[in-house]
């Protein structure tokens, strides 16, 4: 009864066009003012306690880095780089845009930001070489989401928040299906340029390979702060984040000069906004799933999973379909903080690794990012090359298949996630 | 517009950059030093003659890192100022991500009954959390705790926790703008895709210097 309401309330607010953090809030603090015991003011206790997670506080910090890398030049180097790398082959273009998505996934946490900061450069370029649009749009909107898996992640961050689980080794497991993933859609990409005879760039020399790299070390030199000062102990997921902000402000001010001191305010005004709607969604979300543990629904449903004597498999596939329709019509966050804690009492009874569990979440959040109504990259990437939103989508649905595919991958080879961790010891 | 909703606007992203800004440079201050003492402990292993001054410079550090336990418990407050300062902005921005679907299909009278409607209820929101809130702080002041790591400062809890209050106060008064916009026919619905339209202006002012030699 009280489950019914709660949901009914969030999608009745949802669909007549109130912010989803609203919708959130709005029917979690109903149905505890309503249902339970608790007092009026324990509603802004629980909204405020989101910014008391010294955890959460990377968010805010991985975005003013991406921000910084966006306004200064780092994306176009990177670009640069990848075409000197790869450009040679067959439909190399292509497969450029895709390494340069990773490149650029590997410095930044949001995957609207990585289509936006390769795709408003790289598209444009591809049309010009004799690649049709639609390709173009199709291929950077599906790399961009590998923003979210390949470390540093935002919907980690929120995974490990919502499930106490360590930051640091789920941005280790990300880093191998990150880099599968990528290399899944480049081979797709070579196979379907033999077939279609797509266009090559001169293969670039030795010298030009070396020199594009120099000119994206910066960079790149970042993913090695992150990573390694994570994974060395130096310091923990929140600082590295604030160490990778710094960094960023500073090469782009000091070191490639693309920004002056005086832009600086813009670019983090633009990263507070950002932080703002993307904190006020997850500390509804919080509120929501509050009311969720207090009426004991992880609990029910996980009794009730275990007696029907559910196997890891078949409740795998149960997850993987109830995050892919959530994914398309909710915000990542949102989505892992309400669903994470119900499925992840699940997962320890059945045996399923948390961290595995994690990535499963991850790469269905990549999807819901790529599929109508609200996937935030098919906006991001209809917006850059001006084309309508149904001939974006139409765009992205081929390069589907790949991802499904992969998602199944995924599922059920818990090893693509949990090798690299384990073997550092993690 | 006038002058005192133009002070408003430019103070409210003044506030969110300083905060952010601030809260960032703290965080790396402190990592800066907890992992720089141990550096130049090091160096004074490996240079004899200049042990001592390297020595004493690391202890100096050493010291400031452990002074600066309140950073944390700073960053923290901050973090919850930005959020709670921000809301408000974000209202004005139109920056709120929303679903609008289901509307967007309606006839035009239609929707301006259901944003109507939607803004009411968004309004009735901000003023349960102000009152939830506005509770919580007078209970908190009642109490006089100190904050955690702050007490030092003379920072009360309630000190912290006001932005609440306040940061919902102001996001009813926008909500309260928007209605009132809706009403005249200026606005159609309540605001964008948030991250999607950010990231993106971020990219193009990035493609307008790209695009110059």
């Amino acid at each position: 009864m009280t489950i019914a309401f709660l949901f009914i309330a969030l999608f009745a607010l949802m669909f007549i066009g109130i912010p989803v953090a609203i919708s959130l809030g709005l029917s979690g603090a109903m149905t505890i003012l309503m249902f339970s015991n608790d007092s009026v003011r324990s509603l802004a206790i629980k909204l405020f306690e989101s910014s008391e997670h010294y955890t959460l506080m990377a968010i805010p910090f991985f975005l003013l880095a991406g921000a910084f890398m966006t306004t200064g030049g780092v994306a176009h180097r990177l670009i640069d780089f990848a075409n000197a790398c790869v450009g040679h082959i067959k439909g190399g273009l292509a497969i450029a845009a895709i390494m340069a998505c990773m490149l650029f996934a590997a410095l930044s946490g949001s995957s609207p930001a990585t289509v936006a900061a390769v795709g408003s450069i790289v598209i444009a370029g591809m049309v010009r070489s004799g690649y049709k649009q639609d390709f173009a749009a199709g291929i950077v909107c599906n790399a961009g989401t590998l923003g979210i898996l390949i470390p540093p992640s935002i919907v980690m961050v929120v995974y490990a928040t919502a499930t106490e689980t360590s930051v640091g080794k789920l941005f280790m497991a990300g880093v191998v299906p990150g880099l599968l993933l990528g290399v899944f859609l480049m081979v797709t990409i070579y196979i379907l340029a033999h077939v279609k005879d797509m266009p090559a760039l001169p293969r670039a020399s030795f010298q030009e390979v070396l020199r594009t790299g120099r000119r994206a070390i910066w960079g790149l030199l970042l993913i090695v702060i992150i990573l390694g000062g994570i994974y060395s102990g130096m310091f923990t997921p929140t600082e590295a984040a604030a160490v990778a902000a710094i960094y960023a402000a500073f090469v782009a001010i000091f070191i490639h000069r693309d920004m002056t001191f005086r832009q600086c305010p813009r670019t983090v005004v633009e990263a507070g906004k950002l932080s703002v709607v993307l904190m006020f969604i997850i500390a509804n979300a919080m509120l929501f799933a509050h009311v969720l543990t207090t009426e004991q629904i992880p609990q029910s449903i996980t009794a009730w999973v275990v007696e029907q004597g559910f196997s890891p498999i078949e409740f795998l596939i149960v997850v993987n379909i109830v995050l892919l329709v959530a994914g398309t019509f909710m915000e990542p966050s949102a989505i892992i903080l309400i669903l994470a804690p119900i499925l992840f009492p699940i997962a320890m009874q059945l045996g399923i690794d948390p961290i595995h569990l994690g990535i499963i979440m991850v790469v269905n959040m990549e999807i819901g990012l790529i599929t109508p109504p609200t996937g935030l990259n098919l906006f991001v990437t209809s917006a850059v090359t001006g084309m309508p939103l149904t001939r974006t989508i139409k765009a992205v649905s081929p390069w589907l298949l790949v991802m499904l595919a992969f998602l199944i991958l995924v599922t059920y080879v818990p090893f693509i996630s949990l090798g690299l961790p384990e073997w550092l010891g993690m | 517009m006038n002058p005192v909703a133009r002070a408003w606007n430019q103070l409210e992203e003044v506030l969110v950059c300083i905060l952010l800004a601030g809260m960032t440079l703290v965080t790396f201050i402190y990592v800066l030093l907890n992992n720089l003492y141990s550096v130049f402990y090091s160096l004074a292993d490996t240079i004899p003659f200049a042990e001592d001054a390297l020595f004493s410079i690391g202890d100096g550090i050493l010291y400031l890192a452990q002074e600066m336990t309140w950073s944390i418990a700073l960053s923290k407050a901050m973090f919850g100022w930005l959020i709670f300062i921000g809301l408000a902005w974000g209202v004005r921005l139109g920056a709120h991500i929303g679903v609008d679907l289901l509307v967007r299909n309606f006839t035009l009278g239609a929707q301006k009954a259901v944003a109507l409607i939607a803004v009411g209820i968004c309004l009735a929101y901000c003023a349960l959390m102000a009152y939830s809130s506005e509770e919580w702080v007078a209970a908190l002041l009642r109490a006089g705790i100190g904050a955690e790591d702050l007490d030092r400062f003379g920072i009360m809890q309630w000190h912290i926790v006001m932005i609440v209050p306040i940061g919902f106060g102001l996001m009813f008064l926008r909500f309260l703008q928007v209605f009132v916009r809706i009403l005249r026919n200026q606005q159609l619905g309540l605001g964008g895709h948030g991250e999607a339209e950010d990231a993106l202006k971020l990219a193009t002012e990035n493609k307008a210097e790209g695009t110059k030699p």
